[in-house]
């Protein structure tokens, strides 16, 4: 049965869900196919299939959300769950649209679908990835590798006539290093991901992805304490973007915005960062991890510019929010699955390229830290305050990166911080990530051409080497 | 037939096929319930959910290679057809002599994780409970100004566990929780902070008053926070920020991190880690405990262990594999976070035993220290036995908090860490898998401007 509801059925279901008023329903199949795949010791330990389907309702009456969900699709339940969201609301009717199916815009390529790719040939990747890690040097002690790839299949219908689905294919190959010596350790970790066909692992040799894990494991296992206190920070391009998801990004999520939780709530049109700090949301680009034909609540991605030159221009909107503050969805509605309420959420969040060379970014300093690759962040959306963990970091001496220094996170606050960026290189870049909020997982890139922030605190343990 | 007979039958019928396909060794986990999460923000019923669901998740060894499918789609033939394809996959796995399941054997009885009562009362009983959390933090003075809401949630389950060997287990579980995020404003500045309560059972909630106040003592006390002058100092981290360090100690005694080279604490084994003062335990059997249950995802009876001795390390963590590997035996810590993923080694209620002395007490022997009641993103790393956190609190100063801290980060070789605990409060509550009551590190490095 899956995704194929007629749209009698959907039709149905929404009047259901209405038939105690309320302003506005939708429902939500979802199909996902997860094949993944896991190497250690240089074995491969498990290899897994997942299915998950189900679907869910929601009506929303005012300011007020109901949702149900089921994960058996046969007639009853599906109506049951419809039954469950309805409920006495304010007495305002509403009259179901005439569904009208559309497609939704094509943002993936897949040459060599991910099932007609035998586990074999999967298997052998992990086992490439494997062996290059270990080749890299003989003080890679353990290799771990990850693989997963999914196929989402989505299906949104809602009481304004709206009616599509969604194919979202998704592969990751994921390796983490450990090299060990003496009683020195440190691991290293790289991943690629996309969403588009098996074809990716032709583009994307595993080997490199293995010897990257492996590099940046080696060349920590002779780091230094990081400094600890304030000084100039240089951020690496692609996975810098880190900063600007935790330090910008999530205060720009239409639910923070609508409740007035975010620092950034009151300050459209206003000078909020340094005029050299343009930053987007992009969900349309081509394979990207974050991309979506539409989002989980059927409304095709875009473009939207957060920050214009330092100026804040627009916000992140899902329905719901975007109907309570009289605006339109900017395509950002996204839920984990079936399971989870949709909320305002980024795609492909990245800064857009400045003028400086990127070489510069390090010349042109004294004294600092080079930032070659993060870990996870976290943000406080009240206070603007981020964290976030670097996994390999340099000394910055006299314009030269000196020593690896390890163990340190950096901390600010998102205006504050994104207002002493005084150098943006030219060429951009992004990376593959997860992002978590209110307990859901999605699949995101992070972006950032490489730039330089003139002050902000580093938490290491070391000493001040300057 | 009722659902309990249907699942049972269900379990037992796919580990017979998966047998009949060819695997060696075959373990069903079924785990199926219902849910309601409540989110109230300024009285409205900002979202409600109320859902069952269900799975299957079945492991198979074909000669010792392993394959997992899991599902929510109970079609008769649609389970068929994955439990063909995991039975398959596994010939692409590589073999491994530990890789089987564990052998039947009598479970334990652990009082209070079910809570029938979270079925008969109504609704609206429920939703009332995040409303008035909602608006009692508006009663906490001019300063809360705003809020992130209110959301009370629950869930009733039933696990169930069968396996080739004859190994068959069915418990029961719930849970109940609130929290409340209320936002403290005052010339411009905002401040979250959360509180919350959960548990087994509903009646073991805390008073809804108490969430309030206390959520609303850590937003006023927050509120403001500058970084502080980059040091070292003594830093006393509160009983909800003090887990985070416990956490990583879980990890680094996980026993597959140990022999994957993948833990500072590898080597350690029957070794000093910690001060005398530090007596950590993992006990799967606690009545109540939010990580018990009578058997673990595999079917292998929780026990009660010292991880942490007076700060000597006393024991890894093991599930059937890892245990075998160590020629040992499981101390029956596989977790099941969901039907959908195998299970892996994890803590169960992993806690710091409580000390005799009050926090304030602990905290009027320091003449300048941080008072650490949250940290933030960063942490332990359990490999390199780092630790580094943004954390916010509050700034001692002559044994008395003076004024707020926040952007600045917190670190300290985590050995350092727990040879530097030199004070352990009595205020422990075992309201979480992994926790601690308030504790004092004797250095730390502060880092700020």
């Amino acid at each position: 049965m899956s995704l194929d509801l007629s749209k009698e059925t959907l039709t149905a279901l929404l009047e259901i869900a209405l038939s105690k008023g309320g302003d506005f329903a939708d429902v939500f199949v979802e199909h996902t196919r997860t094949t993944s795949i896991g190497l250690g010791e240089d074995k491969i330990k498990s290899m897994s299939v997942s299915l998950r389907q189900g679907l869910g309702v929601r009506v929303i009456d005012g300011d007020e959300v109901r949702l149900a969900f089921t994960d058996e699709l046969n007639e009853k339940k599906i109506v049951d769950t419809a039954r469950a969201v309805a409920a006495a609301g304010g007495g305002h009717t509403t009259v179901v649209g005439d569904l009208c199916a559309e497609s939704a815009p094509d943002r993936f390529t897949v040459d060599v679908p991910l099932y007609d790719v035998e586990a074999s040939r999967k298997a052998d990747l992990l086992r490439r990835a494997n062996q290059a890690a270990r080749d890299y040097d003989p003080r890679v002690t353990e290799v771990g590798v990850s693989y997963y790839d999914q196929e989402r299949s989505i299906a949104v219908a809602n009481s304004e006539g709206c009616w599509v689905r969604d194919r979202q294919p998704l592969n990751l190959l994921a390796v983490s290093a450990v090299a060990v010596d003496g009683s020195r350790r440190q691991t290293g970790y790289e991943r690629v991901s996309e969403r588009r066909g098996y074809e990716l692992f032709e583009d994307v040799q595993p080997e490199s992805i293995g010897r990257e894990a492996a590099r940046e494991a080696i060349s920590m296992l002779g780091a230094g304490d990081a400094p600890a206190g304030e000084m100039t920070v240089v951020m690496p391009r692609g996975w810098g973007g880190v900063l600007l998801h935790e330090a910008v990004g999530h205060g720009f999520e239409g639910d923070f915005v609508r409740k007035g939780t975010s620092f950034f709530a009151d300050k459209l049109g206003k000078q909020v960062v340094s005029p050299l700090v343009t930053v987007v949301d992009d969900g349309t680009l081509l394979n990207h991890r974050g991309s979506l034909g539409v989002d989980d609540e059927g409304t095709p991605t875009r473009r939207t510019v957060l920050i214009e030159n330092g100026i804040c221009r627009s916000f992140l909107f899902d329905l719901h929010n975007a109907r309570l503050m009289d605006v339109q969805s900017t395509g950002n509605g996204r839920r984990e699955s079936f399971r989870h309420p949709p909320l305002p959420r980024m795609t492909n969040t990245f800064m857009v390229g400045g003028d400086a060379s990127a070489d510069d970014l390090v010349r042109e300093t004294r004294y600092g830290l080079e930032v070659r690759k993060l870990g996870g962040g976290q943000v406080d959306i009240t206070s603007g305050n981020f964290v976030f963990k670097v996994n390999e970091a340099y000394l910055i001496e006299n314009g030269q990166t000196t020593r690896a220094v390890k163990g340190a996170t950096l901390i600010g606050k998102g205006p504050e911080i994104m207002t002493r960026v005084d150098m943006v290189a030219s060429r951009e870049g992004c990376a593959a990530g997860s992002c978590g909020k209110g307990g859901q997982m999605v699949p995101v890139c992070v972006g950032e051409p490489g730039l330089r922030i003139s002050a902000m605190t580093v938490g290491g343990t070391g000493l001040d080497y300057s | 037939m009722n659902g309990d007979a249907k699942y049972r039958e269900l379990a037992e019928r796919i580990v017979e096929q998966a047998v009949k396909a060819g695997a060696t060794e075959a373990e069903a986990f079924l785990q199926w319930g219902e849910r309601v999460n409540v989110q109230i923000n300024r009285g409205r019923v900002e979202n409600l959910t109320c859902a069952g669901s269900k799975g299957i998740g079945l492991r198979v060894f074909v000669h010792g290679r392993l394959a997992f499918m899991s599902s929510s789609d109970f079609d008769e033939h649609i389970l068929a057809g994955l439990v063909h394809e995991a039975v398959s996959l596994a010939s692409e796995a590589s073999p491994e002599p530990y890789n089987v399941l564990p052998d039947p054997g009598p479970a334990g009885e652990i009082s209070g994780l079910d809570d029938p009562e979270l079925s008969t009362i109504p609704l609206e009983k429920k939703i009332d409970c995040a409303r008035k959390l909602d608006a009692l933090i508006f009663e906490q003075g001019p300063e809360i100004q705003n809020t992130e809401g209110a959301v009370y949630s629950d869930g009733r389950f039933e696990n169930l566990i069968v396996n080739s060997r004859g190994l068959a287990h069915r418990w029961k579980e719930s849970f109940a929780s609130t929290v409340v995020s209320p936002v403290a404003g005052k010339d411009g500045q905002k401040q979250v902070a959360h509180s919350w309560s959960s548990a087994r059972r509903f009646r073991d909630l805390k008073p809804l008053e108490e969430i309030a106040a206390e959520a609303c003592r850590r937003a006023r006390m927050l509120l403001g926070g500058e970084a502080v002058p980059t040091q070292k100092v003594p830093v006393v981290m509160d009983f909800r920020a003090g887990a985070t360090l416990f956490e990583g100690l879980a990890y680094a005694v996980n026993g597959e991190s140990v022999y994957r080279d993948r833990s500072f604490l590898a080597d350690k084994l029957g070794k000093r880690i910690g001060s005398d003062l530090v007596n950590v335990v993992d006990d799967g059997t606690l009545p109540g405990g939010m990580g018990s249950s009578p058997v673990d995802g595999e079917g292998v009876p929780t026990s009660r262990k010292y991880v942490v001795r007076r700060g000597v390390l006393a024991s890894f963590l093991y599930d059937t594999y890892t245990a075998r590997k160590a020629n040992t035996t499981s101390t029956g810590n596989a977790a099941r976070n969901s039907y959908a993923s195998r299970p892996v080694i994890g803590g169960l209620n992993f806690y710091l035993e409580a000390g005799d002395r009050t926090p304030e007490d602990i905290i009027s022997e320091i003449d300048k220290g941080f008072y650490v009641f949250r940290t933030m993103g960063g942490g332990p790393d359990a490999v390199t036995g780092d630790f580094s956190a943004g954390a916010a609190g509050v700034w001692i100063e002559g044994g008395k908090l003076t004024r707020p801290v926040a952007k600045v980060t917190i670190a300290a070789g985590m050995l350092d860490m727990l040879a530097g605990i030199d004070a352990v409060a009595n205020d422990l509550i075992l309201d979480s898998p992994t926790a601690t009551p308030t504790y004092r590190i004797r250095e730390m490095m502060v880092s700020g401007v």
